[in-house]
């Protein structure tokens, strides 16, 4: 009997080892990426914004980076006071507010529609989804040709009216309001498609209640819909929010090179692309500093926004 | 799909003020659509037109006479600036198709192909190992990994893209496919989740089958686990390939000197709308849009039902 449980458990050490073995073999390059790519890149960006960059010292070409302490910092949270950098910052939650006050309600709404069996609806879904498959510099060319002065549908029709047509964008904040235009109208389809979707998982019975009862649109859209489908608007509501840290091909393909459209992200994106090692560590602290401020924002619109409605599962 | 709200093939019997708010709404989405479906049709006719025609004031009519010589121009090659104005020297692809200075859409076509499928496949791979050993397997530090994906998904970290650019300079990746590729091939990320659901909830019986059967951890990985997340495998496949493709930033960042299509595109728009090459850049948009339209209706179901179901909830 002895000797058959050593067996027994020499045949489990050896499936363990193999067994762990594989496990290893699995995980390796994902773990390994994620440290090269993701810890690596974090660790040295927090080290970063403690260093400064330093060309030059006592006539020497020297190249290297010393010890700042908190100057970066510093000259972030100065920087907050200047009207270049609360323009990106405001822009950049202009993202959010459109995004969450403006797009989700409409998409809500449209997707409630689309359920409701809207002639058509299928075809709508198809038309709605395509600006997300179409490339952003295609879709951003087409959003501006609409409004071209020379040429544009949107300035050919206002003419027709005899409206004499604005400078759509040559001025900012005009420009700014038509990158927000451009995101509700490239980005509506998507939202759409993502709530009819958790709406068309609702149960049936539910609607059949309403509809035998002649419950109003109205009623129906908020006792019913809004709170059943309220996880998912939860997390596009979250969503919206990170689009502050997010945006910057739009302003980038619709008005590019423009500095008073420029958005958190693309004034990192920007330094990215010029090099600038001087600067490199005040723009990491920028954007790190922004993140932590606005961590507790979001996890406390989060909490709360799940406090409003009991979560339910469909 | 039975939850849907259907009322059988009966007629839908609504009140007044249904029929009222379901008619604006029907009107409204009508004019969301044409919004969206005319500019391209425009762009489309226009595209066949000789620049002499569209300035001359044939801006909404059709083409007098056809030129197709707008795509051949843009399909064989056509300078293209480089970022900072420089023209673009040729790569290896150009090489091989004999280009000397020019970039042409056909070769940045074939670097869309070659990134779009290695990135694809790489992530979808090392996704499905990452999620197949989380979601079957027990070891230390699983819980950990599980939610460190969950935290990389919800945090919003900006400022870090300086970091991860000097990190890939210092790899010498910072113009390379390769580089490009490497970024792409994580296995913690979206598809990580998708695929953690799928394997946590498929039955273990034919595993252990064929572990009974004498089947080592690594053939139930690829001759039963893989084949039976094959449809999961392609849907993913299909939405992260369109993903890849319509990418603008890392290659803007890091494939400068071998631009794929949703980068170059943009170059291209750069150039000729600053000769004035409208008509030409109308053709170049049009010739981009073929593939990724050409996907959508191979695989529209595909992607709008996994993107319906994608399981957007808090």
């Amino acid at each position: 009997m002895e000797g058959t449980s050593a067996v027994k458990r020499r045949k489990t050490r050896r499936k363990s080892i193999y067994e762990t073995g594989f496990i290893i073999l699995m995980l390796a390059y994902p773990v390994i990426h994620f440290i090269v790519f993701w810890g690596i890149v974090n660790f040295n960006s927090i080290l970063r914004t403690f260093q400064r960059y330093v060309m030059w010292q006592d006539g020497k070409l020297v190249n290297s980076w010393v010890w700042a302490g908190l100057d970066n910092y510093k000259n972030v949270w100065t920087s907050f006071s200047r009207a270049d950098t609360r323009r990106i910052i405001g822009n950049s939650l202009g993202y959010m507010v459109v995004s969450n006050f403006i797009s989700l309600p409409l998409a809500i709404i449209s997707s409630y529609f689309l359920f409701k069996k809207m002639p058509f609806a299928k075809w709508f879904r198809v038309i709605f989804f395509l600006p997300s498959i179409i490339p952003i510099v295609v879709l951003a060319t087409v959003f501006r040709f609409q409004f071209d002065a020379r040429f544009g549908l949107v300035n050919g029709f206002l003419n027709i009216l005899g409206i004499d047509s604005p400078s759509w964008f040559g001025v900012y904040p005009n420009s700014q309001r038509m990158i927000y235009l451009y995101c509700i109208w490239a980005g509506l389809g998507f939202n759409v498609l993502l709530l009819s979707g958790a709406i068309s998982r609702l149960p049936v019975d539910l609607f059949e209640y309403s509809h035998l009862e002649g419950t109003p649109y109205v009623k129906e859209f908020f006792r019913i819909v809004i709170p059943l489908i309220w996880p998912t608007i939860t997390t596009t509501f979250l969503l919206g929010l990170t689009s502050v840290f997010g945006v910057m091909l739009q302003p980038m393909m619709i008005m590019p090179g423009d500095a008073n459209t420029q958005t958190i992200a693309l004034k990192i994106y920007n330094s990215v692309r010029t090099a600038n090692e001087t600067a490199r560590p005040e723009i990491i602290a920028f954007g790190l500093l922004l993140s932590v401020m606005a961590m507790p924002f979001i996890i406390a619109i989060r909490f709360g926004m799940e406090k409003i409605y009991a979560d339910v599962e469909f | 799909m039975k939850n849907r709200y259907k009322i059988g093939k009966q007629k839908i019997i609504r009140s007044t003020p249904q029929k009222i708010a379901m008619g604006i709404v029907f009107a409204l989405f009508l004019i969301y659509s044409v919004t969206l479906v005319f500019p391209f049709v425009w762009m489309f006719v226009n595209s066949f037109k000789s620049p002499a025609e569209f300035f001359g004031g044939n801006i909404w009519g059709f083409p007098k006479t056809l030129r197709i010589a707008n795509y051949s121009e843009i399909f064989v090659g056509l300078p293209v600036g480089g970022a900072d104005g420089a023209v673009i020297e040729t790569t290896v692809v150009g090489k091989l198709f004999g280009a000397t200075h020019k970039y042409s859409i056909f070769e940045m076509f074939i670097v869309s192909i070659a990134l779009t499928l290695a990135c694809t496949m790489s992530n979808i791979f090392f996704s499905a190992t990452s999620s197949y050993v989380v979601a079957k397997y027990r070891f230390f530090g699983r819980q950990f990994i599980y939610s460190l994906a969950i935290f990389l998904m919800i945090v919003p970290i900006a400022g870090t893209l300086p970091e991860q650019y000097a990190l890939m300079r210092w790899l010498g990746l910072e113009d390379s496919f390769f580089g490009v590729f490497l970024m792409f091939s994580a296995g913690f990320g979206m598809n990580f989740f998708l695929m953690y659901g799928f394997f946590k909830n498929i039955s273990t019986t034919y595993a252990e089958a064929a572990r009974v059967d004498g089947a080592g951890h690594i053939m139930v990985f690829f001759k039963i686990m893989l084949p039976l997340a094959l449809p999961v495998i392609v849907s993913l496949s299909v939405i992260y390939a369109i993903g890849i493709w319509n990418d603008y930033t890392t290659p803007s960042i890091y494939m400068k000197s071998m631009p794929p299509l949703a980068y170059g595109l943009f170059l291209i728009r750069e150039t000729l709308t600053g000769k004035g090459a409208y008509t030409q850049t109308f053709a170049a948009m049009m010739i981009a849009l073929v593939p990724i339209l050409a996907v959508f209706v191979a695989f529209s179901n595909t992607i709008m039902e996994n993107t319906i179901a994608g399981g957007l909830k808090g």
